[in-house]
């Protein structure tokens, strides 16, 4: 009976849990933070910084615009005893105003403004009555039409997050965990919609509002390439199944699409619209797959939307094949289309002109995959409105495996590089004109060492992620010029950090 | 014994190499002429699940209590299967025609059988060598499938000799059918689809030999068993079907000498033993060979005393490995020294077996230790207790060797069990039951990550409590002349991860059930057999985020057997697998399982393993 005592405790017993968290992040009440930046767990579990406070290397130090007075973090743009300045207090039937980036002690709130304890705000833009009195947004973010939102959501993978930053990529909030990497987001309605992918492949419905939960739905496979949302729904690619995905904004998914092909791993990328139809960039693994574009008809997405799947979303009316239309790519090489944008009704996709090559794993060890750059990268500009014609853009020397594409008024911005092959395709930018009868290529921006992924503008500015790390690189998109990577996602749990994807905060 | 019958009694439920584990014996006898191999036999044991990552002829690991197939040791006669490469051993890999016992060692069995074994053990043990007895089997069944295996003991001398030869093959092309909008909540009907590229071969030689020398015994046993299979990969590229393939060959040589020591009571033995294993795999990835070979030396003493019988051991063995993505020649020692002893008090009332063990794993050392009890209280009723801890070494492929897109991680620490479990059995004339719990922890599981867009590395990132009931209950026919019987067992499994990244903390273990039910019912009334089985799989997790959920799935497998001549018997025998052509199984959503096959044997024998009269 003695050995029967500890084997029944062993039954009963209820294990301390551990987690594993990224490096540098530390475990505070079962969630990964990271202590230099948490204004929650500023430099400690548990210690959260004032109001007034950001968290700067582990410490709580006054927010950018708040001065210290008498070492206390004070508002002078509201604060009526500090109202302006330090010591400069208003009466007491005063309120403090700050008006036109004037501050001064005023008799009643301007039109416009509400008073909040004895300040006069602006409710759609005070980051701190933001909405209502005394509704604060989180250091980083901004008050923009009565609600706190960050500038800028970043996807990052290895940490499997989702993250708000500032226009300079400074942090602006809480993180939103996803169930894997996020590989692709968009945002919309007060939501940014994350496509999972490996180990298991789910869409994440993570409200901007952080009083709300987050919404995760599991679909089948392991790799979801891109998100967007069209007519009130949200349209997800899923490449390990060959389909696409329709979901409504909650989350539930009430339709799925199969793509040409399917049998044969068609592995739908990116996808854009134009009027009624849809184009989708099917990328394939190799020969015999994929190379080409599935043309969908969504003229039934607003009434699938409606009667929540009860009528089919879409069908497939037609494919281009891209490896039969010259110059997509240079033997040996294939096309693989991976992104697709529409701008002036033209439908403009990359195609990254790959050859299979050879990758040494140790002595004696290799394995294959189509990863090298058999000459320029291309761009293939589809036509709608000539029935469908396809015209082939050479990108140039600067362009080697183009990726991600955005547009920017005029300008079609494109992602250049190879992980693999750095040398003959090294990270880059480039900048396509669309303004004239046909595409005129710019001049790159090289932003080597880091590959572009991803791109967005948002202010006119450009955002774009490194592939290789977990860095976002700003740049200008008109005077040309490009600063230095910030590094914005952590370094996962396995010694990896990657920002798959940057998406507009509002 | 070659042609012995059905495994009764507490034999049953005793493994030679710790009588106080929990362990059950599965008689491959019970199962003739019903086309089951290693996997499909020990899964009628409790606390053992299959993984099946596509059945005829793929791989098929086990786990038992929850352990990944790492952490499983599988013996073949005794010699640890698993190479310095690291990975759970195929339990295809074992053709089927050798199989006289499986003995499925439930619980933390490093201090008995050796590191690795932090879930358990399946010991495959072949059959004797028994002059006079012979016997011959042919099966052909669903998908191209084919069988058939012969063997044959013979007195040479003052000893025996068994031959046995084996082989099978198939198709694989079975049907399956396949969702193509998985998701959708309308989904058009599914499609029926054909499993490409999943044929598989596989044959082998098995001697064994016994022999008196003077006053010692010599076994010796020779095993050669090659295969190939083809490797479907993703069922969503069905149009692009797969031309990966691999091939593997073994090759084992054994041999023991025991003789009795210079005092009473006293035995000793040695061992040699010598295996070389190959592995040549054509994936489109790129090829990947590998060659394992390894030689041991194993010294025992055993000498009975007053209150028992306490047993000394030592062993040596290094392993090599060549390989694509090996520089040159990998070498690892094995040493080990292990003692326990099996005390018997209050006339054999009790019986206290504590052991342990200590090993040095390449650069790894560790200590396991068991200590294990069992107490027949009162009638028919016994009870067994036990608790311990064990270590597994990482291999040489986790530690240094990378293969394709995984990366190795010399920083690996090694994975450890520490558990224990008590049941209560019940023997009452032909009717053995038994009621177990058991709870293990599992620390510094090594799990593969992703490190990079396109590469994985193995870490020590994560931690689980495993913990459940299993219940087992047989009986010897009953009822004449109907001689039905009656088998079951009942797992339930609550698994808990202890340590891992935010989202897995607390979830259950992937592709662990939490219920599992085996049920057998048989009746040989004559020269016929029947038999029917239910194999009920609970609901389980494709994935640690616990998010993706295979279904619960029910297989139900019948067959019949006639006796068409006593002496020497000839039966013909029918089997259908999965009956109700359940589909609901797979491996993860990428690996359909097949679905009902049927299969006819015929097997002529010395004797009749089914033992009816």
């Amino acid at each position: 009976m003695k050995t029967l005592l500890p084997i029944a405790l062993l039954l009963l017993l209820a294990c301390d849990r551990q987690l594993v968290c990224p490096q540098g992040e530390a475990d505070c009440d079962g969630r990964c933070v990271d202590l230099m930046t948490d204004p929650r767990n500023c430099g400690a579990c548990g210690a959260a910084v004032g109001l007034l406070e950001v968290c700067a290397a582990a410490t709580a130090t006054c927010a950018p615009g708040i001065a210290s007075c008498d070492a206390t973090c004070t508002d002078t743009a509201r604060d009526p005893d500090n109202c302006g300045d330090c010591g400069v207090p208003c009466l007491a039937e005063q309120y403090c105003t700050t008006e036109g980036g004037t501050t001064g002690c005023t008799d009643a709130c301007p039109a416009g403004f509400t008073p909040c304890d004895r300040a006069c705000v602006d409710p759609l833009a005070d980051r701190f009555n933001c909405g209502a009195c005394g509704v604060a947004c989180a250091p980083g973010q901004a008050c923009r039409d009565g609600a706190c939102r960050a500038d800028l959501q970043v996807a990052c993978y290895a940490t499997t997050e989702v993250v708000p930053v500032t226009a300079d990529l400074a942090w602006a909030g809480d993180s939103r965990v996803t169930p894997s990497g996020p590989t692709s987001i968009a945002l919309h309605g007060g939501a940014v919609y994350a496509a999972n992918g490996y180990p298991s492949a789910s869409v994440s419905v993570l409200p901007l509002d952080p009083a709300l939960p987050s919404v995760h739905q599991s679909v089948t496979g392991d790799d979801l390439q891109h998100v967007a949302v069209l007519d009130g729904l949200v349209l997800v690619s899923n490449a390990s199944v060959g389909s696409l995905l329709f979901l409504t904004p909650a989350g539930d998914v009430i339709d799925e699409l199969a793509m040409p092909d399917q049998a044969s791993y068609p592995n739908p990328h990116g996808f854009a619209f134009v009027g009624s139809s849809a184009y989708v960039a099917l990328y394939g693994s190799g020969e015999g797959n994929g190379q080409s574009m599935a043309k969908l008809d969504l003229s039934t997405l607003a009434a699938c939307a409606a009667d929540g799947g009860a009528t089919s979303c879409g069908s497939v009316v037609g494919e281009l094949d891209l490896a039969a239309v010259a110059g997509t790519s240079d033997a040996p090489g294939l096309p693989f289309p991976s992104a697709v944008v529409e701008a002036g009704g033209r439908i403009y996709v990359t195609l990254a002109n790959l050859k299979e090559a050879s990758f040494s794993c140790g002595d004696a060890c290799s394995y294959t995959a189509w990863a090298e750059p058999a000459g320029h990268g291309r761009l293939a500009v589809i036509d709608p409105a000539a029935a469908d014609a396809v015209s082939v853009v050479d990108l140039g020397a600067g362009c080697g495996n183009p990726g991600a594409l955005a547009v920017d008024g005029t300008t079609l911005w494109v992602s250049c590089g190879s992980w693999s092959f750095p040398a003959t395709a090294p990270g880059a930018l480039l900048p396509v004109d669309l303004s004239g009868a046909s595409p005129a290529v710019g001049t790159p921006l090289d932003v080597s060492p880091a590959i572009p992924g991803r791109l967005a503008f948002c202010g006119g500015v450009g955002y774009a992620t490194d592939q290789a790390s977990g860095a976002v690189i700003r740049f200008d998109p008109e005077a040309r010029t490009v600063e230095d990577p910030v590094e914005v996602c952590p370094m996962g749990p396995w010694g990896f950090a990657w920002a798959s994807d940057v998406a507009c905060g509002h | 014994m070659v042609g012995e019958s059905v495994v009764t009694g507490q034999a049953r439920h005793r493994a030679a190499g710790d009588p106080t584990a929990s362990a059950t014996v599965i008689s491959a006898d019970d199962f003739a002429g019903e086309a089951k191999g290693v996997a499909e036999l020990v899964s009628t044991a409790p606390g053992v699940a299959v993984d099946d990552y596509g059945g005829l002829g793929q791989l098929a690991t086990a786990s038992i209590r929850g352990a990944n197939a790492n952490g499983v040791l599988v013996l073949l006669d005794g010699i640890a299967l698993q190479t310095a490469f690291g990975g759970g051993v195929d339990l295809s890999s074992i053709p089927r025609g050798w199989i006289d016992r499986i003995e499925v060692v439930r619980g933390v069995e490093g201090a008995h059988y050796g590191t690795g074994s932090l879930g358990g053990v399946l010991n495959v043990v072949t059959a004797r060598p028994l002059d006079g007895r012979w016997s011959a089997e042919a099966t052909a069944g669903s998908f191209g499938s084919f069988a058939g295996s012969a063997e044959l003991g013979r007195a040479i001398g003052d000893g025996t000799l068994l031959l046995a030869v084996g082989g099978e093959r198939t198709d694989g092309d079975f049907p399956y059918l396949w969702q193509w909008a998985p998701d959708d909540p309308n989904p058009p009907p599914p499609t029926e689809e054909t499993r490409r590229n999943n044929g598989a071969w596989r044959a082998g030689f098995l001697a064994k030999a016994s022999a008196p020398i003077g006053n010692a015994a010599l076994d010796a046993v020779a095993l050669l068993s090659a295969g190939r299979r083809e490797l479907p990969g993703s069922a969503w590229a069905i149009a692009t079907a797969s031309t990966d393939r691999q091939a593997d060959g073994r090759a084992l040589l054994a041999a023991r000498l025991a003789a009795p020591g210079p005092a009473e009571g006293l035995r000793l033995a040695g061992q040699v033993a010598g295996r070389v294993e190959w592995l040549d795999a054509r994936l489109s990835l790129g090829p990947l060979e590998a060659r394992f070979g390894a030689l041991s030396l194993a010294a025992e003493a055993t000498q009975e005393h007053r209150g028992g019988r306490l047993r000394l051991a030592a062993a040596a063995e290094l392993d090599a490995a060549r390989g694509d993505g090996v520089s040159g020649t990998l070498t690892r020692w094995r040493l080990s020294a292990s003692a326990g002893d099996d005390l018997r008090i209050a006339g054999d009332r009790l019986r206290l077996a504590p052991a342990v063990r200590a090993d040095r794993d390449g650069p790894f050392d560790g200590l396991s230790a068991k200590l294990g009890a069992s107490w027949r209280i009162a009638g028919p009723v016994s009870l067994r207790a036990s608790a311990g801890r064990t270590f597994r070494a990482p291999s040489e492929q986790e530690l240094h060797i990378p293969q394709g897109t995984v990366v190795p991680n010399p920083a690996l620490r090694p994975e450890v069990g520490l558990g224990g479990d008590a049941a209560v059995l019940i023997e009452r004339g032909p009717v053995l039951a038994s009621l177990g719990a058991h709870a293990t922890v599992y620390d510094d599981l090594i799990y593969y990550q992703r490190v990079s867009l396109g590469r994985f590395q193995p870490f020590n990132a994560a931690g689980a409590l495993v913990r459940g009931l299993e219940v087992e209950a047989a009986t010897a026919p009953l009822l004449k002349p109907a001689n039905l019987s009656l088998q079951g067992s009942w797992t339930l499994l609550d698994t808990e991860i202890l340590r891992g990244v935010e989202g897995t903390l607390g979830n259950e273990l992937p592709h662990r059930a939490r219920h599992r039910l085996y049920g057998r019912l048989a009746a040989a009334p004559g020269p016929v057999e029947l038999h029917a089985e239910a194999h009920v799989v609970g609901a389980h997790w494709d994935d640690d985020r616990n998010r993706d959920e295979v279904p619960a799935a029910t297989l139900l497998n019948a067959g019949a057997s006639v006796r068409l001549r006593r002496a020497p018997s000839i039966r013909l025998s029918a089997e259908v697998k999965n009956l109700a052509d359940d589909r609901t199984l797979r491996f993860d959503y990428a690996t359909p399982l097949p679905g009902r096959s049927v299969w006819f044997t015929v097997a002529a024998d010395s004797q009749d393993p089914k033992g009816t009269p």
